[in-house]
């Protein structure tokens, strides 16, 4: 989405090459706001098609800021929006290696029943992605604290 | 070559030149483990102490018993050596080549344990956790400076008997994470996991939707995950404080730059300690 919007700026932008010194500053506005709403207009056109770069990564949705939260790579402080899972369980399940499926998070080594209980209680919200490395290893700590 | 060919040509050798050069080197004051236990924060603080494995004394043997661990492992490397091509009288040949740490006193894995198998009448050892990884770098005799992770995360070391003594040597294979991870931004603000996905401070270059595909390396971060070896020998082995201590030889993949350029081989040589229990 952001590669379509910086595309549209930067093929917007060639048509305003190096405006000379000279240029008086109402001219320069105008041209600003007329580049301004091409830019919203090409964007509105590009959003669509810019699905599946190659840099992007899919599942960044599940990473926490969606209902669903991938448990393979989703760092631990996702967890702080459910109640109750903070931090022990949620430090079990990020601790724990890669999980086939969500029933695999019962068989972590060490959940007492009132744990299995609340893994049950949030399950729904649970998925079980493809994990990728640059994510698995960021899990305990990824440098964002808020 | 590969990385066991590598080992095994570097390592036999090594593993004695590493011990012979260990013990040339080692400090007058090469403390024991309960010695460095005795020590407070303040007379640790500023000597390098805590850089340094602890030394074994003791010629014993140790048979781990069911549902041991080896906790409080300590690696500490004393040499390292880049692969290099160097052409010499008119022929390239790949060599490693001696190389001096820039990094101070941060380049020791400490703290690792994990857990000690019997698999048909040899020891194995699955590496856990700990401190298990340490960003160094080291430079070349030309000034080129080589950036690597020295780690041994992931690591299954295969023994080749049942009981830890002098001369009990295990070796195995571990994984080398990159050497950014994914919040990393480079000088152009592109990152793994974050940041911008094209050279944006470079408008003349963008051409078309996927933007200046020349810079692609430089531009698609892939956080690469490599293979490395290591082979230790246990010299020396405790049995009263349950401790063993030994040289290692090492062989991974230095820094690829998130994808960007070709990795160097790095040979890292040194000592080990660790304590069963």
């Amino acid at each position: 989405m952001k590669l379509a919007i910086f595309a549209a700026l930067f093929t917007a932008a060639s048509a305003f090459v190096t405006p000379s010194a000279e240029r008086p500053s109402v001219a320069l506005q105008a041209e600003r706001r007329e580049f301004l709403s091409a830019l919203a207009g090409a964007a509105a056109l590009a959003a669509p098609m810019a699905a599946n770069a190659v840099r992007d990564y899919d599942n960044v949705g599940y990473l926490g800021g969606s209902e669903i939260v991938d448990v393979n790579n989703a760092n631990v402080r996702v967890y702080l929006k459910m109640p109750g899972l903070y931090p022990t369980v949620a430090g079990k399940i990020a601790t724990n290696g890669p999980y086939k499926s969500v029933g695999d998070l019962y068989n972590i080594p060490g959940l007492s029943g009132k744990e299995k209980e609340l893994i049950k209680k949030y399950e729904s919200r649970f998925t079980a992605l493809e994990p990728s490395a640059d994510y698995v290893i960021d899990r305990i700590n990824n440098g964002l604290y808020r | 070559m590969s990385l066991k060919e590598d080992l095994a040509n570097a390592g036999k050798a090594a593993l004695v030149g590493a011990l012979a050069f260990g013990m040339a080197t080692a400090p007058a004051h090469a403390l024991t483990k309960s010695e460095i236990n005795s020590l407070s924060y303040l007379q640790v603080k500023g000597t390098g102490l805590a850089n340094r494995c602890a030394e074994v004394v003791g010629e014993d043997t140790i048979t781990p018993k069911a549902g041991a661990r080896l906790v409080d492992m300590c690696i500490e490397p004393k040499a390292w050596a880049v692969e290099e091509e160097i052409g010499r009288a008119g022929k390239t040949e790949k060599k490693f080549v001696n190389s001096k740490v820039m990094t101070r006193q941060t380049y020791t894995l400490e703290g690792i344990e994990g857990s000690l198998s019997n698999d048909g009448g040899k020891i194995v050892f699955r590496e856990e956790e700990g401190i298990d990884y340490a960003p160094t770098t080291v430079q070349l005799p030309g000034g080129e400076r080589v950036p690597l992770l020295f780690t041994v995360k992931e690591l299954v070391a295969k023994g080749d008997g049942p009981a830890f003594k002098p001369g009990f040597q295990m070796g195995g294979n571990f994984n080398t994470p990159s050497y950014r991870t994914g919040l990393f931004l480079d000088p152009k603000g592109r990152g793994g996991t974050t940041g911008y996905d094209m050279a944006v401070a470079l408008p003349a270059l963008q051409s078309g939707e996927e933007g200046d595909d020349e810079l692609f390396k430089e531009n698609n971060k892939t956080f690469d995950v490599t293979t490395g070896r290591i082979e230790m020998e246990v010299n020396k082995v405790n049995a009263e404080e349950s401790e063993i201590g030994g040289v290692f030889v090492a062989t991974q993949l230095g820094d690829t730059d998130m994808g960007s350029k070709i990795p160097k081989k790095v040979l890292t040589k040194g000592i080990f300690y660790a304590k069963i229990e």
